[in-house]
């Protein structure tokens, strides 16, 4: 459900008010922001695109239900535009991986404390956002709204547009996926 | 497929919390007593705090400053012709009410047109529906050269 606060700026918003634009520009200006750079990886990019979907919201708020999730609405916004834009500049950065095996990889994984437990407990936090830049679009952008935005999985099938047994699976891969990625990573930086 | 594969499958979404209750007990169960399960099961909830915990990016404030000033503006812009067209309307609707109340007065200093002007309906029906006519055609025009003149404004600004 959305706040009654940001319920209150939404309508107020659709009335024509520039303030309650600002304080809801404020309140969703990091969330959005660092959605869209997960998306496309440079920050000017996602500058351009930040202030695309707040122009976007503009044209359409007119027509947005205030009882709905707004949260949604608005990732589902900004995950047009980025699609849009990537599109444009590297389409094929768009497509999920085929012939990914959901099985989870246990051949990094040893009975001692691993790698992993490791660098994580050594707070090297760099290596998980290097390991999850190296993730293809559609993977990066499913690991963010679960974890960094701590959507609920319908919400995020609501925003990818597709039934919620395509987010269990495609977060299943991409929590996999992310994993070797990280291990692999690590393994080539330690030397045995 | 074995229960262990299984079980494998089910790793990821039981490390992000998001798994059934009937399955969650199927994989602690398992988790129990397999420890290659249980080390991957550990390792994906620790990725999953790690990507909770990864600093924010914010955007820089002039882009912040610049969206509220476009908002700002294009809310404005769509505001004014909602108000523009009331307005414009309420303009008709006054013309035409103050055409047809100056009417007696139109009348009594002006007879002589009612008896000169032979209007198709005839009469004073005829001229009365004419200087009706007239003063909202002209508060027709008046309210289009309004709405454009604001609508120039609008562009400029």
């Amino acid at each position: 459900m959305v706040p009654p606060e940001v319920s209150g700026q939404i309508l107020a918003v659709q009335k024509g008010d520039p303030e309650a634009f600002a304080s809801l520009v404020g309140r969703y200006q990091n969330r959005l922001y660092r959605y869209l750079l997960r998306w496309v990886h440079e920050p000017a990019a996602a500058e351009d695109l930040f202030q695309q979907t707040w122009m976007r919201v503009i044209q359409r708020i007119h027509s947005f239900d205030a009882k709905r999730n707004f949260d949604a609405w608005l990732f589902a916004v900004a995950r047009n535009i980025a699609i849009d834009y990537l599109r444009r500049r590297r389409p094929a950065s768009l497509e999920e991986p085929v012939g990914d095996d959901l099985s989870v990889s246990g051949t990094l994984s040893t009975g001692a404390p691993g790698p992993l437990d490791q660098v994580l407990r050594s707070e090297k936090i760099e290596s998980v956002r290097r390991a999850l830049e190296s993730q293809p679009a559609v993977y990066r952008e499913i690991l963010s709204l679960r974890f960094e935005e701590e959507m609920k999985l319908e919400e995020i099938a609501e925003i990818l547009s597709v039934p919620l047994g395509t987010v269990k699976t495609r977060l299943a891969r991409a929590l996999e996926r992310l994993r070797t990625a990280f291990l692999h990573m690590h393994q080539e930086e330690v030397p045995s | 497929m074995s229960e262990h594969e299984r079980i494998r499958i089910l790793l990821p979404l039981a490390a992000s919390g998001d798994l059934s209750p009937r399955d969650m007990k199927r994989v602690d169960e398992h988790v129990a007593r397999c420890a290659s399960c249980r080390r991957t099961c550990e390792e994906l909830a620790a990725l999953g705090g790690a990507l909770r915990a990864l600093p924010t990016p914010q955007p820089p404030a002039e882009i912040v400053a610049r969206v509220c000033r476009l908002g700002e503006t294009r809310l404005g812009l769509r505001r004014a012709p909602q108000n523009g067209t009331a307005f414009l309307a309420s303009l008709v609707a006054a013309s035409w009410i103050a055409a047809l109340a100056t009417w007696p007065l139109v009348r009594s200093e002006f007879h002589w047109l009612s008896e000169d002007w032979h209007m198709p309906g005839g009469g004073l029906g005829g001229t009365l529906a004419a200087y009706s006519i007239l003063g909202f055609v002209l508060a027709c025009a008046s309210a289009i050269a309004v709405g454009m003149h604001a609508r120039e404004i609008g562009r400029s600004k």
